[in-house]
């Protein structure tokens, strides 16, 4: 679709105050996040100190299952300014401090179209694109409420940029490489769902690198920039995690779940459980990843779920097959082939570490960082489909699925605008921390009598706030812990 | 993917050349010094307990069977004492007891400083240095015997010995099944924690067997509450033997209607 430069930049302002209308639009609608509390508790610490918080505000109560503490106050820094402001007002249910999710709605807007431009080029197709990715982590509410996902999505969205900015056979300029130095100590600064990502950029660094002839001192310039930035600006901070946990381990990624599943639940037993019944079981209960990762829609508990099971079992296979022969997806190629073969390589390679890490506990929603260039992904192979299919031109078979996708979406999340009984689940909290224990225990025959998960993000409690207070308050006692 | 490597430009633009390099060069070298120092450093702290608690380990009669406790600051310690097989005990130097580490299965104490001696007193049986350190020998039986003074305490579980690894799982109260702690108590004022969570919803009820106690209900509501205070007072005379029970009564429902004890604990007020 060819627009003027003009038509698009106003194209461009228009998307944008549709992924920003809906980002204040669930600001005011959403109740209580599952986990929101927790991420309010980093900010409140974080309004008032910039160093990292401390095991003692998490030692007590409900809090303790979310290890937060052990994460980076980076995520939570946009939100602090707007938090100062909540406090000095009336305005109830920290509705200013998520004002700060705006920040983060224009910035992931901007990386997107920086991802969908870099491959279709500054067109109206690469805007409607843009938009329908963009449309996914906004009616997630995403920005709608406090939380660290949305740093690790940005993250995750602008490291896929440069992925594909980065050209085979180019003299790569230094501000490129500080770029991509920048982009790993974002990414080592953002969840653990993101390190993968990190590791395939520095991998597809590496190769651009390889695809010219620097000299010697020119190449090792480079990489020392990009390893450099992020040592200086991240390493700090796994210093502290490494400090902090006292355990040996440098990272808090696996501590996160153990703390979800130990504290509250009791669960501390990790004994190891025979690898081919743990795939027996997954492969089981395979529509649980639909459900969890962005495929999930509100109405597909419509859908019977052998239809999704089917589904997300063809999709692991597809994805198992893009990255066995990436070459076989090569007619569906829009610019170059490395297109289709890296997103989904990123997906499993996230997939593989975060199941290892997290004790083969299968979560579609780590996948979190690769998200939406995922889905950038996935309109762009599908309008490569549609193409091979009708024989339409690429533009308009993007645009017919960028249309298609943004119409589907609307009619199944749009209505979550609007306050709805059926989105203010009740005790939520509870099922949703017990969901970790369900996977841990029932890790045995009968299959067919495991519960699925239930999801968070739909999971608001008008009253999580008051009792994870109620909690902390009522656990008076310095417990600096653990001791006799 | 493969693109062929294109030849080296012989004489790049000037907007290629870095005339900044030296110092790019130097500030790079000089990052990975300092991360070098770093790293080296925080490994080094991680592992500064390591050799005393190996010798420690290596000095007790029968190490597998041993349980060796160590003052907090020593936590560090813990990932390479469990890497031997030996599941550590943690304590504050301020609040500890002898009856207390007794309770929790000591055998062995490390003592960082003298007042760890003095407080266990008469429940040392030997002793020897390890290092700067003095490896003391419990006397379990003379310990289970020596009332709680005020402001110490005992503790009977805790599944967090450490801050995030756990060494113990929590332990399990089976439903409508008494969990009993016991301990010596002179006449004083008391408090018993403790840390519960059960998925099916109930109470757990805890009773002292001292005259004039009355039995508390604690709700269970699938959130971890946290802790759970049972205070009490012995007003009668000379140490006693007390038994603290917990007993969970649970709704039936989709899990198995257990509850599970991460901690418990019972401290004298000062």
């Amino acid at each position: 679709m060819t627009l003027s430069r003009s038509a698009v930049r106003i194209g461009l302002g228009l998307a944008l105050l549709v992924c920003l209308g809906i980002t204040l639009a669930f600001d005011f609608t959403v109740g209580y996040a599952a986990d929101e509390s927790s991420h309010l508790h980093m900010v409140e610490h974080h309004s008032k100190s910039l160093d990292y918080a401390s095991w003692e505000d998490w030692t007590e109560g409900s809090y303790r299952a979310h290890a937060y503490h052990l994460f980076s106050p980076l995520p939570y820094l946009v939100y602090v300014p707007f938090h100062w402001i909540q406090q000095r007002t009336d305005v109830p249910r920290n509705r200013i401090t998520r004002l700060g999710g705006c920040v983060y709605a224009v910035a992931q807007f901007w990386v997107t179209w920086l991802l969908v431009s870099q491959l279709l080029g500054r067109t109206g197709t690469a805007l409607l694109a843009t938009l329908a990715a963009n449309l996914i982590p906004e009616l997630r509410h995403l920005h709608g409420y406090v939380n660290a996902d949305s740093f690790a999505i940005l993250t995750g969205t602008f490291a896929f940029y440069l992925i594909f900015r980065m050209r085979d056979g180019e003299r790569m300029r230094l501000s490129l490489t500080a770029w991509v130095g920048l982009s790993l100590a974002g990414l080592a600064h953002a969840k653990p769902t993101a390190y993968p990502i990190a590791g395939v950029l520095l991998a597809v660094f590496a190769w651009r690198l390889r695809s010219y002839d620097y000299s010697r001192r020119e190449l090792l310039r480079r990489i020392g920039i990009a390893v450099c930035i992020p040592i200086a600006l991240a390493l700090p901070f796994h210093l502290h995690v490494y400090r902090e946990l006292g355990t040996g381990e440098w990272m808090a990624a696996a501590t996160h779940l153990d703390l979800s599943t130990t504290t509250n639940h009791g669960l501390i037993d990790r004994r190891p459980l025979d690898l081919g019944k743990q795939l027996q079981f997954h492969w089981s209960r395979a529509y649980t990843i639909w459900m969890t990762t962005w495929g999930w829609v509100p109405w597909h508990a419509e859908i019977p779920s052998w239809i999704l099971t089917q589904v997300s079992r063809l999709g692991i296979l597809g994805v198992l097959g893009a990255v066995v022969a990436p070459r076989a997806l090569a007619p569906l190629v829009v610019r170059r082939s490395l297109l289709l073969a890296l997103p989904p390589l990123t997906l499993v390679f996230t997939l593989v570490v975060l199941i290892f890490q997290s004790g083969l506990q299968i979560q579609g929603r780590l996948l979190l960082p690769a998200g939406v260039a995922a889905l950038v992904f996935l309109i762009l192979g599908g309008a490569a489909l549609l193409r091979r299919l009708s024989g339409i031109s690429p533009e308009h078979s993007i645009a017919a699925v960028s249309i298609l996708w943004i119409a589907l979406l609307a009619w199944g999340n749009l209505r979550l605008l609007v306050p709805d009984e059926r989105f203010q689940e009740t005790g939520s909290a509870s099922r949703a921390l017990e969901s970790h224990a369900v996977v841990r225990e029932d890790l045995s025959p009968p299959l067919d009598a495991v519960r699925p998960l239930e999801h968070e993000a739909f999971a608001f409690e008008e009253g999580t706030r008051d009792v994870a207070r109620l909690d902390v308050e009522g656990a008076n006692a310095p417990n600096v812990g653990l001791l006799q | 993917m493969n693109s062929p490597a294109v030849a080296a430009d012989p004489d790049p633009p000037s907007s290629f050349r870095d005339p900044a390099g030296p110092w790019i060069d130097a500030a790079i070298v000089l990052t990975l010094l300092i991360a070098a120092v770093g790293v080296a450093r925080a490994y080094l702290e991680q592992h500064a307990f390591d050799s005393v608690v190996e010798a420690a380990y290596r000095a007790v009669s029968d190490p597998r069977e041993a349980r060796i406790a160590m003052p907090e600051s020593m936590r560090r310690a813990v990932p390479h004492l469990l890497a031997l097989d030996s599941r550590p005990i943690l304590f504050d130097p301020t609040k500890f007891s002898a009856q207390g580490l007794a309770r929790r299965g000591a055998t062995h104490v490390l003592a960082a400083d003298p007042s760890i001696r003095e407080t266990l007193g008469t429940a040392v049986s030997s002793s020897r240095p390890i290092g700067d350190l003095e490896l003391l020998t419990l006397d379990r039986v003379a310990a289970l015997q020596e009332s709680l003074p005020p402001g110490r305490r005992i503790i009977w579980l805790d599944s967090r010995p450490y801050r995030y690894r756990p060494v113990s799982d929590s332990t399990v109260l089976e439903n409508e099944t008494p969990m009993v702690f016991e301990a010596v108590l002179d006449p004083g004022r008391y408090e018993f924690r403790f840390d519960a969570f059960a998925r099916n919803p109930g109470i757990v009820e805890s009773r002292v067997d001292l005259p004039g106690t009355e039995p508390r209900r604690h709700v269970l509501a699938q959130l971890a509450f946290h802790p759970f205070v049972h205070s009490f007072e012995w007003a009668g005379s000379g140490p006693r033997r007390v038994e603290i029970s917990l007993r969970a009564s649970l709704e039936e429902g989709p899990s198995r209607p257990i509850a599970f004890i991460h901690r418990a604990e019972l401290s004298r007020r000062p």
